[in-house]
């Protein structure tokens, strides 16, 4: 098995908080890992250390044999690496449509002026990138939506329409932080599909969640991080009846499911 | 027939626009194209402002430093280096852009109203510089007896002339702008002005595009600035003082953020107002002032909000068939 990626030692510490302390794991090649434990465990940190989006203190981040340490987020965007944000961040006043066809725009080597000299050349680079784009949304499944603002959709569309600006990409990793949170179960239960039907198309995919049984349903691999640091890892049925994942994770408290 | 008939589809605004302007100018009165021409050249400043602002949501309060640039510039070197008045307005316009260069690297740290207030201050600079700077701008006594345009040694000295000339680079400058904002790279500068570090995620160089908003704004602001001094022939720093900025940026917020029409439109309207609006002297601020608030209360989207020209269409297909293909409602 190829590791896509390799995390080496890897820390982060804002001030005196070490929110990811020295962690090393490997991501494999076309499958789904999850990246869970309880809040403020790092997982977020973590996955904003792959984008680029925060630097490491310390330790390595290997893409492809690559170390994307202290390269900017569209530098790592460009290299292979799309994300979703927690928070979602969309376009808001731009349509579906916009959105998805704004990010096919760094996979085209179009210089700015081509527009306004040669605007025929660029009109014709531009109808690939259209269709592109509706075809992209039509996989996702918000087509019908294509002319809507972003700002107006769905709470669930508007994640759809999140991962499929990342797609539009073109990735090879796609970092998902908390896809499904705060979705009702059909809701999510499109999203899992649709990262299934990712997966069969293989695309790899680390999965930031807390819905224990969406975890569950497509991680091939976990990764339990507390106070930033790993205490698990391995298939999902290891880890449920892993000890210390029960006792970090799912809590002495007793209770189960979304913890 | 058929390229004419989608021209004008496609155009009909600015044809209106041009139809609008002509009627006072058919008139023949020299004042009237003296008015057009002003309306022309704050139609260029409108344009720079939404192009920095409106586009890419980089707010700048301090324009009128690059149509001083962009005046001085051009003045002083066909002045004292014999240029040719029409090579040295674009090199006037290279200038500014060079200044907006600079003025673009900083504007990468700052934001929102900090980068307005930089912007201002810059402004504040350029006017002081051009103030103390003596042997160059001859300070507050200002430059007269600016060379007018000469086109092959047709020189350009009537209302006509100037109207004509304007409404040239008017248009040269429009149709750029507008193929390049309905272009993706329009796109980019309005993800941009969304939200920045979701156009960094999915690959965006937003550095790049940040700065080459500001430098092409100050291009445009800096030809609009060189032609003023040569259709003036006299400028001195009190034309370039903040006030100056504001009302561009009025005559922006009035036609719309991200739309040339609009701004166009915004441009006309204020120009030709605070003409009308004369004998009512320094009360005219007010009714700049009660403008912009009414605006923002009931119509925020301006001009381009009551045309239906506003950004939803930047990256829209341009072919017909394809556009209500992807406009048309319903199934899959």
């Amino acid at each position: 098995m190829t590791h896509i990626l390799k995390i080496n030692n890897l820390s982060k510490h804002f001030g005196g908080l070490k929110a990811v302390s020295g962690i090393s794991f490997g991501i494999e090649e076309c499958k789904i890992s999850g990246l869970i434990g309880p809040n403020g465990s790092g997982k977020t940190t973590t996955l904003n250390m792959i984008s680029g989006l925060l630097t490491p203190t310390a330790g390595e981040i290997y893409f492809k044999d690559t170390n994307i340490v202290g390269k900017k987020m569209a530098e790592i965007n460009r290299m292979g690496i799309a994300r979703t944000f927690q928070q979602i961040r969309l376009f808001p006043e731009l349509t579906c449509f916009q959105n998805v066809l704004a990010a096919r725009h760094t996979r085209e080597g179009e210089a700015w002026w081509h527009p306004i000299v040669m605007p025929k050349k660029s009109e014709a680079e531009a109808k690939k990138s259209r269709q592109k784009s509706l075809e992209i949304l039509d996989f996702v499944g918000i087509y019908e939506h294509r002319n809507t603002q972003a700002k107006n959709l769905s709470y669930g569309n508007q994640r759809k329409l999140e991962i499929a600006r990342a797609l539009a990409t073109e990735p090879k990793l796609l970092l998902l932080d908390e896809p499904v949170a705060g979705m009702n179960p059909t809701e999510s239960e499109g999203i899992v599909s649709l990262l299934k039907k990712l997966r069969a198309d293989g695309l790899t995919a680390i999965l930031v969640e807390h819905t224990m049984n969406v975890v569950m349903n497509i991680c091939d691999d976990i990764v339990v991080l507390d106070m930033g640091q790993i205490i698990a890892e391995g298939k999902p049925a290891e880890i449920l009846a892993n000890q210390r994942v029960i006792d970090a994770y799912l809590g002495k408290r007793g209770g189960k499911g979304d913890a | 027939m058929d390229k004419t008939k989608k021209f004008i589809k496609e155009y009909y605004l600015q044809i209106f626009g041009l139809l609008l302007i002509s009627i006072p100018v058919l008139k023949g009165n020299s004042y009237y194209y003296q008015v057009a021409t002003m309306c022309g050249i704050y139609c260029l400043f409108t344009i720079s402002v939404n192009l920095v602002t409106g586009f890419t949501g980089q707010l700048t309060l301090g324009q009128v430093a690059f149509y001083a640039i962009g005046a001085y510039s051009s003045t002083i070197l066909a002045m004292k280096f014999s240029v040719p008045v029409l090579l040295a307005m674009v090199l006037g316009g290279l200038i500014a852009a060079v200044f907006g260069l600079l003025i673009g690297f900083p504007a990468l740290r700052l934001s929102g109203v900090y980068l307005g207030i930089a912007t201002l201050g810059f402004a504040e600079i350029v006017r002081q510089v051009s103030l103390i700077w003596v042997n160059l701008t001859r300070g507050p006594l200002g430059i007269p007896g600016i060379p007018r345009p000469n086109i092959f040694g047709l020189v350009i000295d009537t209302g006509f002339g100037y109207f004509a000339l304007i409404l040239a680079i008017l248009s040269i400058v429009y149709i750029a702008v507008d193929r390049l904002t309905k272009s993706k790279i329009g796109l980019v500068f309005l993800t941009i002005r969304e939200d920045e570090t979701a156009a960094e995620s999915i690959g965006i160089n937003i550095a790049f595009y940040k700065i080459l908003a500001f430098v092409l704004s100050a291009f445009i602001a800096g030809i609009a600035g060189a032609f003023m001094a040569h259709f003036i022939t006299y400028i001195s720093p009190s034309n370039f003082i903040s006030a100056e900025s504001f009302l561009v940026l009025s005559m922006y917020v009035l036609g719309g953020p991200a739309s040339l029409p609009g701004s166009i439109g915004g441009a006309i309207v204020l120009t030709v107002a605070s003409e009308a609006l004369r004998f009512l002297q320094g009360y005219r601020q007010i009714f700049y002032g009660v403008l912009l608030i009414a605006i923002i209360l009931f119509k925020p989207e301006g001009i381009s909000g009551i045309l239906k020209t506003n950004k939803i269409t930047v990256g829209l297909p341009k072919n017909k068939e394809e556009l209500n293909l992807l406009l048309k409602e319903g199934k899959n």
